[in-house]
């Protein structure tokens, strides 16, 4: 029966590890930071290219729609390539750790310890793994922006620069994250 | 031969009152914009230089430019738009500075000045002469200018101060958490080259 059980438990662990699945928190966590990161240079363009919002409503709106959807997907990308490199890396420095935790203990066996340096491997690679893509997609996504808006687009109208400006930078994030091994 | 000496004599004395019209004054007037950009809302400075060239005095002058310049599209702030001189002397030059506001935005065009004077004091005929125009312009909105010339140094700063701590925080995450595992690491690699 506990075979059965930790069996199952291996598989999920093993399961967890190589979906694209991300937990609930996760694509929460996610969304959140893509709306955010998509929605805070429309007060630049508001301010600089003096656009108001009640004439450019609907711009607004679907330039930020669009855009959290592929940062959101950028993001799982990223992270899912990530999560197995760094896991590999830390293998080492979480088997001390976990060590010097069950230093102490001495009923505890083999099996528990690597289950629990599994998970803990899992854990570390995942909260990695999702704060770099967080930084590093939030970063290149801003500096396009900033660059395509303000130096290639810049005397172009404010349409065709919010709109261009917006779906390239996204653009580049999003293939960028695909394009990785 | 007496009769042709007069005749001669009267024949230069006509050519030389014939030719009064190259010893009298005209006036040159330029009309100009001194701005580089005209934007709605904010000032507009034209300047009118009149030159009198020739050798006499011209008397009365009055330039009158209200027709360029109606009161329901420009504001006058300064100066008017329908000066008057008792007299510019020969070879003399007279600038007139008149500072608008244009309510409007879009292309207008304003036309020549006119400008009348009388060569003399006694003789009452006018003469009248036009200005040089500046033509068709171009008055942009206030929003067009702001959004070309203005710095926008605090909404840099502000925007600056919105975006850094999504990309600040998760670096920061991120980098305690690498920094964490790798020093474990060298520890684990250091003890066992001691070992």
């Amino acid at each position: 029966m506990s075979n059965q059980r930790s069996t199952s438990r291996d598989e999920d662990l093993l399961l967890q590890d190589f979906s694209r699945n991300v937990t609930t928190k996760s694509r929460a966590l996610f969304s959140g930071n893509a709306a955010v990161v998509s929605a805070i240079p429309l007060w630049l363009f508001w301010r600089i290219h003096q656009m108001d919002f009640s004439s450019y409503f609907i711009h607004f709106i679907l330039g930020t729609i669009v855009s959290t959807y592929f940062l959101n997907l950028a993001y799982q990308n990223m992270k899912f390539i990530l999560k197995h490199k760094i896991a590999q890396k830390r293998e080492e420095a979480v088997n001390r750790e976990i060590s010097k935790i069950f230093a102490s203990d001495k009923s505890a066996n083999k099996k528990d310890k690597d289950d629990r340096v599994l998970t803990r491997k899992n854990e570390v690679a995942d909260f990695e793994a999702t704060t770099f893509s967080i930084f590093y997609n939030n970063a290149f996504y801003l500096v396009c922006l900033l660059v395509l808006s303000f130096f290639v687009l810049k005397n172009f109208s404010p349409t065709v620069n919010y709109l261009f400006s917006v779906a390239l930078s996204t653009a580049m994030v999003f293939l960028f994250s695909t394009g990785q091994k | 031969m007496f009769l042709k000496t007069t005749l001669i004599l009267l024949a230069f004395i006509s050519v030389v009152y014939s030719q009064t019209d190259d010893e009298e004054s005209f006036l040159f007037v330029t009309k100009q914009t001194v701005n580089r950009f005209i934007v709605q809302g904010k000032e507009l400075t034209i300047k009118y230089g009149l030159y009198n060239s020739g050798p006499t005095t011209v008397f009365n002058v009055n330039l009158n430019d209200v027709h360029s310049y109606p009161s329901k599209y420009y504001e006058l702030l300064v100066g008017t738009l329908n000066p008057k001189w008792e007299r510019i002397n020969a070879g003399a030059n007279l600038t007139h500075v008149v500072v608008l506001k244009p309510k409007e935005s879009g292309i207008s065009n304003s036309s020549h000045a006119i400008v009348t004077y009388q060569k003399s004091e006694k003789n009452a005929e006018v003469q009248r002469t036009y200005s040089s125009e500046i033509g068709d312009v171009y008055i942009m909105t206030g929003r067009e200018y702001d959004r070309r010339f203005s710095s926008h140094v605090i909404d840099w700063i502000l925007f600056t101060a919105m975006a850094s701590p999504c990309i600040v925080f998760p670096f920061f995450l991120w980098f305690n958490s690498k920094r964490k595992y790798e020093l474990l690491a060298s520890k684990d690699k250091a003890t066992k080259k001691a070992q």
